[in-house]
């Protein structure tokens, strides 16, 4: 039951061939070579003996995907192997199973070939789990970088304070602080740690991670203290600048910060956020919906016209009720600048002590009924509070076209309105999908759309043009849109923005663990959560 | 050590690379901070390394400038970098940079995104320097208690990867560690990959695992209940030990819901015990599969499996045939035949046979239905069900009873084979049992008129001319095919529709007039020539006639539309049978008697009168012949010489000649059918001579290819698949006989360099051993032996240039890749350098044939099937022969010899191949062939005229045909041409030309 190799094949040339077991390349291009003669398609099975191995394939359209294995092999577990891999083809070819796409797309398929089978023997996973494997979406590992990050800024914020410090204490102090005694102090600290630290540079990173996988890894109950945060203090205070020169070493003013209970906060989520490692959300016995929407009115030139109100519910569905009738939930310490409304069934204390139970062992879950346990609400004036910036200039187009002669006399000033859209993702950390911006616009404006980028823009031939934008996020923080409409600007307003964010909510909403009140053993859950932003411009 | 020389190709993947870039460019694109533009660049760079080019500059470039990149595609892209990058110098030591590699990869191991660390796990399974995995170990220990599974799936690997490369010694914790993981792993993956880890590097302790799982094990994942199963066979084979409680184990599991694992169960099972239980259970658990699986693949492998099981336990596989026999509702005719074959081989035995034939009969009626008979194959599988009737009747008679009403109804089937078939089956029942004679040859008369194939009329008349004894039936059988030729006479009848009739049948005629002299050898080259033989016994003179023709379409019988169509052989028939029967019914009406006799001179008068035949024709001669026995019979008056020819012909008609000649081939037809042969096969297997050594399997050397036991081990197999097998026998020294006796000079022995070079075939490629010796007393710089090849070969791996010091040798190597069955050639020269001399020197090689003859291998086919790949290659070449022996057999055996083919039709004794190298025929081989062959046999002892298929197939599985026709000329000499046939040009070709110099080379060795 070993898979040798597994290749796409194309009539007289192997297009991709990947080997799970050593074999030299002069034998396995024999073995390709062979097959495609052996091949042959009139007949109704799908496998092909030698003397030494045997080969099952799969036609694709024109290509054939072919897995060797040894002749003892067993032909049922094979057969698994290849239809698994005839899926994954076909997943990253997208629309057609081609030579063309099969050679784009020859690393990807590659990569996924290796989630499927190792040394040989076939792993036990499903197609979307592969999807998983080869995106390398870590949840883990975008939290250990939001933690440097902040870690950078605060030292950094840290350095500016300090330098300020120093500054006011230099000029209160002019006499003392006159420039050798200084010079001598302080140039040579900074000097070695900063060689110090470009030396360390290489291997300082790893430490960190190193450092944030051991906390990981280590059980959740010893950090348990989690608002204190003191752990970093201890060493902290008395010796400030050392302590973190090390920590820093990328920005040499850091090394002057103070340490902070923020960083060392990120870190103690860092576990409970991915206390719920989803491994089949089907049978978890408790789903969970954060979600949230955050609606606001803007100016066309872009600012906040109002308030941006933030509103947002965590929702539980019990579907397991013989498991989680009495679930309770820990967690994260709530951000105290939004408005919690809980559930009058819930246990007002417990909540205080950032615990979702139910009042009385009475009122427990039903199955199958969505709960919302908890609301909240926030509004802001702030215009940072919007993850995005839109400015619109509409413009009148005055351009006079040769066919318009008849009507040219009256509609010359006000031929046609033209919009420019700009849109920027101010908050790169976040990712918005299925991003919608819509204009009213009548069929008798006839819109016609000159770009957008990125997505597509369209007019549905009624009432509105439409951009989507399936994604915006770092790697694409822009977008414009172009349009002419024969209207005046006034008919194409107001205009709206909708987006959704998955993943995040803006209220910090973090599940730490679920449990049983009464039997106080844990129970799974799958924690689902999206943010909602719909924006009204112009109104 | 040995794993770190050995190159291994891990990735393939089809580049047009066109000009390459230099390292330059590349550089500058890796070098960008663009993560895209990095990507791209580490995809092109890996392409082109994949595809032969070399870039050892760029490895500090992506040390300094991608490694760093956070960006996941960079970072798996890196990971196959590291792959196939040269990791050492040239003399084999490791690069110093990989110091700095092992270092991102540490950072690897620990990084937060788990997927990173997971591949990089991954990848370390196939690096193979200790020295870049040392520095690692403690990494990877750590990943085995990682918090995500994927992680913890990789690491197992990784530490077993290192376990099995480098020996327990270098993670002395490490099974201790993988079994406290495996005690308390929730992950299937990772726990079969641990349990996998265990079974091949503490088998201890994975058994002592497995026997504390007990009942549990049946509750598992399948994929780790086949790595139990795997384990099983593992122990069971060294020691037997534990073996009843494993079997246990794999009696539990066999009622898996998986079927892999029911599939593999029933293997273990089969290969471990043979106690009657287990192969019952293993049988049934494969019959189940059978039934069950709807996928061909699987049907097909399975029967494979239960072919093995049924060759060593009959008994067992007994009761089970009515469910194999299940398996014939799958449409897939391969999957009906090899049931086919399966059952009939050697399961049916008097207690099933009744079974067994209702079975077919039912299956046989089922073909008649009306969405049947619209599906492909359909014909085929009736055909097959017929011949496995016929040889289920053959071997209990009793049978025969309840199937041949049945079958008679094929007789006036439209599609010639299978009323053929059926034809000859009756041949046989009515010859072998005469109580049956009287029911079949009633039912025969019946419907005479209806039967549609002159071939199919044919063999009935001859049976009754030949078996009809009692005069009731004779007289029944005389009127009805008068009947059916009615209404008489013949010709003068529907005078203008019949002409035009017969134009259109004269035209038809003229049109294969022109192929019919090459008819003579186009018949004989289809290897109908034995089976006319057989139709005609005594009128051999008459077999260049053959070819029915006129396919009924008409209103009338079409035996009567076959006649006035011209069929001459059909007449011959028909004057033959009816004056034989004439003849045995003493007191035949004189009504009657005229009619038969008018019906043959009408006959006559056709065959005389048509195109093609005439006086001189010998249809007409036959006719002539018959009407003068009527005569004698009649007691006209005739000259003596004509009465005393009449009489020689009606003795020997009345003789018991025809049966006699009947059953003889009735017995060679029985050998040759392909059920009779397994059974042959069987007892041979069976039986061990005594003086044949016993083979102990603990004692036997390594590797040294499946023994007499058959049994190969997991191991064997999957290291046959890799293709170590053959490079390890080398190594062993297993072949050197072989070896010195295929050594050939390159150059002279007075050259200053002297090379002699061994060509190795291995499957699909060539080995070429140099052996370069510095004949000189000085030292030889840049020793270089450059070769090309010609024909379908590429050189792989070119041996590089060594400095030879005086008088000093070495073995260099290159391989060459095959891409068909063609002849090739290799050539080459050898260039060095002397201290003193400015310019090089250069000695031209000699050419070195690559031998066709290696990748042929000898191989079996039917006649059936030669015949059709016969009329479906494209490819011919014709070999004239011309060559000084004088003896057909002589020539035959020697052009077989020469060549591996072997004659079509008849199969080729098993024994004694075993101890030679597989493929090759030996001149005893073929002369038990061509004793074997007692048709051709005869053919060469009283003919001047011999015909005969030979077959063989290459190890890319492509079929060669050949037919030989040798005409023996009264001055001694052979004439004739040699046809060969294939798929592809190549053989054609290379075959032919191996014929040509192969008859020649006889010429000269002889003169």
């Amino acid at each position: 039951m070993v898979v040798l190799s597994a290749a796409i094949i194309k009539k007289d040339k192997t297009l991709v061939a990947r080997q799970f077991v050593e074999m030299t390349r002069l034998r396995i291009e024999g073995l390709l070579g062979a097959f495609t003669k052996l091949v042959d398609s009139g007949k109704d099975h799908t496998f092909v003996e030698t003397e030494s191995v045997r080969y099952v394939y799969q036609p694709m359209e024109s290509l054939n995907l072919v897995v060797i294995t040894n002749k003892a092999s067993n032909i049922l577990e094979d057969l698994e192997t290849l239809r698994l891999l005839a899926k994954v083809v076909q997943d990253c070819c997208e629309i057609q199973v081609s030579e063309e796409n099969v050679l784009k797309h020859a690393f990807d398929i590659v990569f996924a070939f290796d989630e499927v089978i190792s040394f040989g023997y076939r792993e036990s996973v499903t197609l979307s789990q592969i999807k998983t494997y080869t995106e390398m979406d870590s949840h883990e590992e975008r939290l250990h970088m939001m933690v440097e990050q902040s870690k950078i800024n605060e030292a950094r914020e840290m350095a500016k304070k300090k330098q300020m410090e120093l500054a006011k204490q230099r000029a209160l102090q002019p006499k003392d602080a006159a420039g050798p005694g200084f010079g001598s102090d302080s140039l040579p600290g900074i000097g070695p740690s900063s060689m110090g630290n470009s030396s360390f540079q290489d291997t300082m990173p790893s430490m960190g991670s190193g450092l944030g996988n051991d906390m990981g890894s280590a059980p959740w109950s010893s950090s348990m203290a989690e608002d204190t945060g003191p752990a970093p203090l201890k060493p902290g205070a008395p010796k400030k600048g050392m302590a973190l020169g090390k920590k820093k070493p990328a920005d040499v003013l850091g090394s002057m910060g103070l340490p902070d209970p923020m960083p060392t906060e990120a870190v103690a989520e860092e576990p409970a956020a991915h206390a719920a490692p989803a491994y089949n959300p089907l049978m978890d016995p408790v789903r969970v919906d954060i979600e949230e929407k955050i609606t606001a009115d803007l100016q066309v030139e872009g600012g906040l016209d109002g308030e941006a109100i933030c509103t947002g519910q965590f929702q539980v569905t019990v579907l397991d009720a013989s498991k989680a009738d009495l679930a309770a939930f820990r967690l994260a310490p709530q951000n105290q600048e939004f408005k919690y409304k809980i559930h009058p069934n819930l246990n007002k204390t417990s909540h205080a002590n950032n615990v979702l139970e139910v009042r009385e062992a009475s009122r427990a879950y039903r199955a199958n009924a969505p709960v919302p346990l908890v609301k909240w609400q926030y509004k802001s004036s702030n215009e940072d509070f919007l993850p995005v910036q839109i400015s619109c200039w509409p413009s009148t187009t005055s351009a006079r076209r040769s066919e318009d002669a008849p009507s040219s006399g009256s509609g010359a000033a006000h031929d046609g309105t033209q919009i420019v859209l700009e849109l920027e993702l101010t908050d790169t950390s976040i990712t918005l999908e299925d991003v919608q911006i819509r204009f009213p616009a009548a069929a008798s404006s006839r819109p016609q759309i000159s770009s957008a980028e990125p997505g597509e823009a369209s007019y549905d031939g009624q009432s509105e043009v439409c951009w989507r934008i399936p994604v915006l996020d770092k790697n694409e923080a822009n977008g414009n849109l172009e349009f002419v409409a024969k209207t005046d600007s006034a008919s194409l307003l107001p205009f709206t923005f909708d987006a959704v964010r998955r993943g995040a909510t803006k209220c910090p909403m973090e599940i730490l663990e679920c449990y049983h009140m009464e039997k106080k053993d844990a129970i799974g859950f799958a924690c689902e959560k999206s943010c909602n932003y719909s924006f009204r411009i112009g109104a | 050590m040995s794993v770190e020389t050995e190159k291994y190709c891990t990735i393939l993947i089809h580049y047009e690379k066109g000009v390459p870039p230099t390292s330059e460019e590349l550089a500058k694109k890796l070098e960008s901070k663009k993560e895209t533009v990095q990507a791209e660049a580490l995809e092109e760079l890996i392409l082109l390394m994949i595809n032969g080019e070399s870039y050892p500059k760029l490895l500090m470039t992506i040390i300094r400038f991608v490694v760093t990149s956070r960006d996941h595609r960079v970072k798996k892209l890196l990971q196959i970098y590291w792959e196939i990058v040269e990791k050492t110098k040239d003399t084999g030591d490791l690069k110093e940079e990989m110091i700095l590699v092992c270092n991102a990869l540490r950072n690897d191991l620990m990084h937060a995104n788990e997927y990173v660390c997971g591949s990089t796990l991954r990848l370390l399974c196939k690096m193979k320097y200790y020295r870049i995995l040392e520095p690692l170990k403690e990494a990877v220990l750590r990943n085995l208690s990682h918090r995500h599974s994927y992680v913890r799936r990789n690491a197992v690997m990784c530490v077993f990867s290192i376990v099995k490369s480098f020996g327990v010694e270098v993670l002395p914790e490490a099974p201790e560690d993988i079994e406290q993981l495996l005690l308390v792993e929730g992950d299937l993956s990772t726990k079969r990959n641990a349990f996998l880890m265990l079974v091949n590097c503490d088998q201890e302790r994975a058994i002592k695992y497995v026997l504390s799982l007990q009942e549990q094990v049946s509750s598992m994942g399948d994929i780790f209940q086949l790595a139990v199963l795997e384990l099983v066979r593992k122990v069971c084979r060294s020691t037997s030990v534990n073996k009843g409680r494993f079997l246990r184990i794999v009696f539990d599991l066999a009622a898996s819901s998986s079927t892999a694992v029911s599939y593999e169960c029933a293997s273990s099972l089969v290969t471990l015990s043979s106690s009657p239980v287990a192969i019952h259970q293993a049988a049934q658990a494969y019959v189940q599969l059978l039934t069950e699986q709807s996928d061909n693949n699987v049907k097909l492998i399975v029967l494979d499996r239960l072919r093995d099981v049924q060759k060593h336990h009959k008994q067992v596989m007994e009761g089970m045939v009515m469910d194999i026999f299940r398996a014939l509702s799958c449409p897939s005719l391969d999957v009906r035949k090899k049931v086919v074959d399966i059952c009939l081989g050697s399961l049916v035995s008097p207690r099933n046979i009744k079974d067994i034939v209702a079975l077919l009969k039912k299956e046989v009626i089922k073909t008649l239905g009306y969405e049947a008979s619209n599906t492909e194959g359909n014909l085929e599988y009736r055909r097959l069900l017929i011949r496995a009737l016929h040889a289920c009747t053959g071997q209990y008679p009793d049978q025969a009873q309840s199937v041949m009403f049945l079958l008679m109804d094929f007789l006036t089937e439209s599609d010639q084979t299978t009323a053929t078939e059926v034809v000859m089956f009756l041949r046989e029942l009515i010859a072998n049992y005469s109580e049956m004679r009287l029911p079949i040859l009633q039912r025969l008369a019946e419907c005479i008129g209806d039967v549609s194939q002159s071939r199919v009329l044919r063999g009935c008349l001859w049976l009754f001319g030949e078996y009809c004894e009692d005069e009731a039936l004779i007289e029944s059988v005389i009127q009805a095919v008068l009947t059916s030729l009615r209404p008489l006479p013949l010709v003068t009848e529907d005078g203008s529709q019949k002409e035009k009739k017969e134009g259109a049948g004269g035209e038809k005629k003229k049109e294969k007039k022109a192929p019919k002299i090459t008819t003579k050898t186009v018949v004989l080259a289809d290897g109908t020539y034995g089976t006319q033989n057989v139709y005609e016994g005594e009128e051999g003179e008459e077999e260049e006639v053959a070819e029915e023709k006129g396919k009924a379409d008409v209103k009338k019988t079409a035996f009567r539309t076959l006649l006035l169509g011209g069929d001459f052989l059909l007449s011959a028939m028909v004057g033959v049978s009816l004056t034989k029967l004439c003849m045995k019914l003493k007191n035949l009406p004189v009504a009657l008697r005229n009619e038969v006799l008018l019906v043959i001179v009408n006959i006559l008068k056709l065959v005389k009168q048509h195109v093609c035949g005439g006086e001189k024709c010998d249809s007409a001669v036959r006719l002539s012949q018959c009407i003068r026995a009527f005569a004698v019979l009649g007691k006209s008056q005739l000259s003596p010489a004509q009465l005393a020819a009449a009489q020689l012909v009606q003795g020997d008609w009345s003789g018991s000649q025809g049966r006699a000649q009947l059953a003889k081939v009735l017995e060679l037809a029985s050998q040759n059918s392909e059920w009779a042969l397994g059974q042959e096969e069987e007892v041979q297997e069976k039986s061990v001579a005594p003086d044949e050594c016993i083979v102990f399997r603990q004692l036997r050397e390594r590797k040294g290819g499946a023994g007499p036991t058959g049994g190969m081990d997991d191991d064997e197999d999957f290291h046959a698949a890799r293709g170590a097998t053959i490079a390890q026998a080398a190594a062993d020294g297993a072949l050197f006989a072989e070896r010195l006796a295929k050594v050939q000079q390159m150059t002279g022995l007075a050259d200053p360099v002297y090379v002699e070079a061994f060509l190795q075939v291995h499957s699909f490629d060539l080995m070429l051993e140099l052996l370069v010796v510095n004949r000189t007393n000085e030292t030889l710089q840049n020793v270089l032996v450059e070769l090309s090849t010609q024909g379908d070969l590429k050189l792989v791996d070119r041996p590089s240039a060594v400095t030879l010091s005086a008088g000093q040798q070495m073995t260099l190597h290159a391989s060459i890749k095959v891409a068909s069955t063609e002849t090739g050639i290799i050539f080459g020269y050898v260039t060095f350098e002397k201290k003193s001399a400015a310019d090089k020197e250069c000695s031209v090689l000699n050419e070195l044939h690559v031998d066709i003859l290696d990748y042929i291998e000898r191989s079996w086919i039917n006649e059936l099937a030669f015949r059709t790949m016969w009329s479906e290659f494209e490819w011919e070449n014709k070999v004239n022969i011309n060559t000084s022996i004088t003896e057909v057999g002589t020539f035959l055996e020697h052009i077989m010899r020469n060549t591996n083919m072997s004659i079509v039709g008849r199969s080729y004794k098993k024994t004694g191949e075993k101890n030679q190298k597989k493929g090759k025929l030996t001149a005893e081989d073929v002369q038990d062939m061509l004793r074997d062959a007692v048709g051709i046999k005869k053919l060469i002892d009283t003919s001047s005229f011999v015909a005969v298929n030979l077959y063989a197939k290459s190890i890319f599985g492509e079929d060669a045909l050949a037919n030989i026709s040798i005409e023996k000329l009264p001055d001694g000499k052979l004439t004739g041409s040699c046809r060969i046939r294939s798929r592809t040009q190549g053989i054609a070709l290379s075959l032919g030309d191996r014929i040509t110099i192969v008859q020649r080379g006889v010429q000269v060795a002889r003169e």
